[in-house]
């Protein structure tokens, strides 16, 4: 008879909780298959679980959690309150089941997937390049990931950052950026060089900051042996005690100092910084500030000049208004592609590229295409064939260089060029097909030498996710549901999808739910409207949306939909 | 019926059986993730084969008929290596699942006065994992413990429950006799 192996549980909740590896998941199916012990173990777990998870909310939201542990001490009976609630609404016209996201945590597919380097969890992240192979090297645009190296040391990293990985992921060097290290018993000598600082772990939980101006390390847990960038020792530091390099000066030790400090460390210390990674960066430097404002005064000076500078960026006049927005559709036929180029010298700039049909897995990279600008003729659909969008631009006459922002309702992007660059190729999501939709907004600024901005240019994108593959695109008036739903979701409009409302020049959608009512009036008669569901207050129930074009007909599209915890059930009538 | 209350009759037929739906997926997928995907296709299914539905009979039998497709069709699509379970162990899975005595709304009322016997420090631990959602680092962070013994905690938690459920369910079966 099967012994079941001690380490049991442990495998059967990686299994159930999605975070198996693969040799893990041949272990249990292999255990399960021959074990009739471990498969009713698993029989049991994966019970009690569905019925926990569904009875403690199923995904609803914390308001609602303490809400129902005001009226009643035992909340399990939310979730069936809540499928009793959506079951009282009916539509008038077409339902569907729209599938949600895979994972609330995006799920990356290959590379990441085939990269010695685990991905852990996905915070926002975007610009993600994770090696095929150690030695190599991990890229991070924006956002936070964990990772875990093969030697079991689990990093939590906030871009952008860049970190080379030796073999054994027993050393790493942070070229950039900020991390978070947990580093488990058996990886005890992990070592992380930063500039001009090295940290040699003896069992802990610590940060390491890199950036131009020099690097960090502070102890979150255990010991951490500081050495100079030659290798020479500055010291061993405890929980709550750093080490701060810069520039060529000798590296100075710093600790946690007076009440504030205390407050601040007490916050991150221990796990604590490993759940809340960005908290944890930013009490250190904090505690470093604090620290280096006391006993290294002309080096807060300096800092205080940095911070300055940073404001005075922040506080630079706003961009210039560009007003006739830009967009980039997909379309039904692939490879359509708008005839007229942008002819006016204002709108002579940011040229996106959309990524749609017939995309799958296809690295080819589409031409650039053309946006047109004009409100009267931008509601054609455009096709390319990447998830790499070719962004080009022509200089302002008075720019030096430029910063180009890309934000979207999931992640936001920025990077900055000098005049020598004119194109960019930007990687809208890290996968062949996106993992969620998106609406960017793309601002490029351009500067003059001194930092005075002298002329902005602006585009949009959206990302739909059922146009790649071979799922077609409805345009036509007659079958133009609002498909498509996600947690934050993408409503397309177009006043073209009726005659009487072709005339349009503006369009609004005011979506409302029990006491809440949000319009939104849009400066266009097309395009594509993101409505941020995802942490948000507008939790789950039934949302009524109506979409009309000002200035024509008075009929509006109507719609009800009805947001579970386990995803969306939508109507249009 | 005509269609507009057969299509309301529908909706809520469809709405009060997620929850079983989900229960039965994920036992057969192995994990929760995956078997979101798959019960959202299993909505679209039912949802597109509506018009077929006789109302005259059970709604979760003919329901979990397309769950059961729609795992059947997941393993398909996912590489062998990548599948939790044998195929004669997805069967057995199924067979027994479906052989349960009593409904997913039995057990969950025997699961709430389960939940009411555990102790404070256990409940504080279902807490923070079912209501708050938070991962085992960061219960690890709040509790000060090391993440094996969240994962441990959290095993034992669980096995408690599905022993009280199974003593509930003997008692009504011995109340019965």
């Amino acid at each position: 008879m099967p012994v079941t192996p001690p380490d049991f549980y442990a495998l059967c909740h990686a299994v159930m909780e999605g975070d198996a590896s693969p040799g893990e998941v041949a272990r249990f199916r292999a255990l399960v298959a021959s074990d009739p012990a471990c498969l009713e173990i698993y029989r049991q777990q994966m019970e009690i679980d569905v019925l926990l998870t569904g009875t403690c909310g199923g995904g609803a939201s914390k308001r609602h959690i303490q809400a129902a542990q005001t009226r009643r001490p035992r909340v399990w009976t939310l979730w069936k309150r809540v499928a009793a609630a959506a079951a009282l609404l009916v539509g008038a016209g077409l339902w569907y089941g729209v599938p949600r996201p895979a994972s609330p945590v995006p799920r990356p597919t290959s590379p990441v997937m085939n990269s010695p380097v685990t991905m852990v969890e996905w915070k926002g992240a975007w610009g993600l390049e994770m090696p095929p192979e150690l030695p190599g090297r991990i890229r991070l645009a924006r956002g936070q990931v964990k990772v875990r190296l093969p030697s079991g040391v689990e990093l939590s990293l906030l871009g952008p950052l860049e970190l080379e990985a030796e073999e054994r992921g027993m050393e790493v060097r942070l070229v950039s950026g900020r991390l978070v290290a947990w580093v488990p018993a058996r990886a005890g000598g992990f070592t992380v060089r930063a500039p001009g600082l090295t940290a040699w772990d003896i069992g802990t939980v610590f940060s390491v900051a890199a950036d131009a101006e020099g690097s960090s390390l502070f102890v979150f847990k255990g010991s951490v042996q500081a050495l100079d960038g030659e290798g020479a020792g500055v010291d061993i530091c405890g929980a709550g005690e750093g080490v701060r390099a810069m520039g060529d000066r000798t590296p100075f030790k710093v600790a946690v100092e007076g009440e504030t400090g205390e407050r601040l460390f007490k916050a991150v210390r221990g796990y604590a910084a490993i759940a809340e990674p960005q908290k944890a960066l930013d009490a250190a430097r904090r505690i470093e500030e604090l620290w280096v404002a006391k006993y290294v005064p002309e080096e807060a000076e300096r800092a205080r000049e940095t911070a300055r500078r940073q404001a005075a960026l922040r506080n630079a006049p706003r961009p210039i208004s560009f007003t006739k927005t830009a967009w980039v559709r997909p379309s039904a036929s692939q490879q359509k592609k708008e005839a007229a180029s942008m002819s006016t010298t204002r709108a002579a700039a940011v040229l996106a590229a959309a990524v749609i049909m017939g995309a799958k897995s296809s690295p080819a990279l589409s031409d650039p295409v053309f946006v047109n600008t004009s409100p009267s003729q931008n509601r054609r659909w455009e096709a390319v064939c990447t998830n790499t969008v070719p962004l080009r631009w022509e200089w302002n006459t008075n720019a030096a260089n430029a910063r180009l922002e890309i934000v979207g309702m999931n992640a936001a992007f920025a990077t900055n060029f000098t005049a020598a660059t004119s194109n960019y190729l930007w990687q809208a999501f890290p996968s062949a097909t996106p993992l969620v939709e998106d609406l960017y907004e793309l601002t490029l600024t351009f500067k003059a030498g001194g930092g005075a901005v002298v002329g902005a240019v602006t585009s949009r994108l959206a990302v739909v996710k059922d146009t790649f593959g071979t799922a077609g695109v409805i345009s036509t008036p007659e079958g133009a549901p609002w498909p498509n739903v996600r947690e934050n979701v993408l409503i397309p409009y177009d006043a073209g999808w009726t005659e009487a409302t072709s005339g349009a020049v503006t369009s609004r959608i005011v979506i409302s739910r029990a006491g809440i009512t949000l319009t939104n009036a849009l400066s266009n008669p097309a395009g594509y409207y993101g409505w941020r569901l995802k942490r948000s207050d507008w939790g789950y129930g039934t949302f009524n949306l109506a979409l009309t074009f000002p200035g024509t007909v008075t009929n509006a599209w109507d719609a009800t939909l009805t947001r579970l915890p386990e995803g969306f059930i939508f109507s249009v009538k | 019926m005509e269609q507009g209350a057969q299509q309301q009759a529908f909706v809520e037929e469809l709405a009060n059986a997620q929850f079983d739906l989900m229960a039965y997926i994920s036992m057969m997928v192995g994990n929760k993730a995956d078997a979101r995907d798959v019960l959202q296709e299993t909505n679209r299914m039912l949802w597109a084969k509506a018009s077929d539905y006789d109302f005259a009979r059970p709604f979760l039998p003919w329901a979990r008929a397309f769950a059961h497709y729609e795992a059947l069709r997941f393993r398909k699509t996912r590489q062998r290596d990548r599948l939790v379970f044998t195929d004669g162990v997805f069967e057995t899975l199924s067979e027994d699942y479906l052989a349960a005595p009593e409904p997913v709304d039995r057990r969950l009322g025997w699961l709430d006065e389960c939940v009411d016997r555990l102790a404070d420090t256990q409940k504080e631990l279902i807490r923070a994992k079912y209501f708050e959602r938070l991962s085992v680092l960061q219960i690890t962070a709040r509790l000060g413990c090391s993440p094996a013994s969240v994962v441990s905690l959290l095993y034992r938690i669980r096995q408690a429950l599905a022993r009280c459920i199974e003593g509930h369910r003997k008692r009504e079966e011995a109340s019965c006799l």
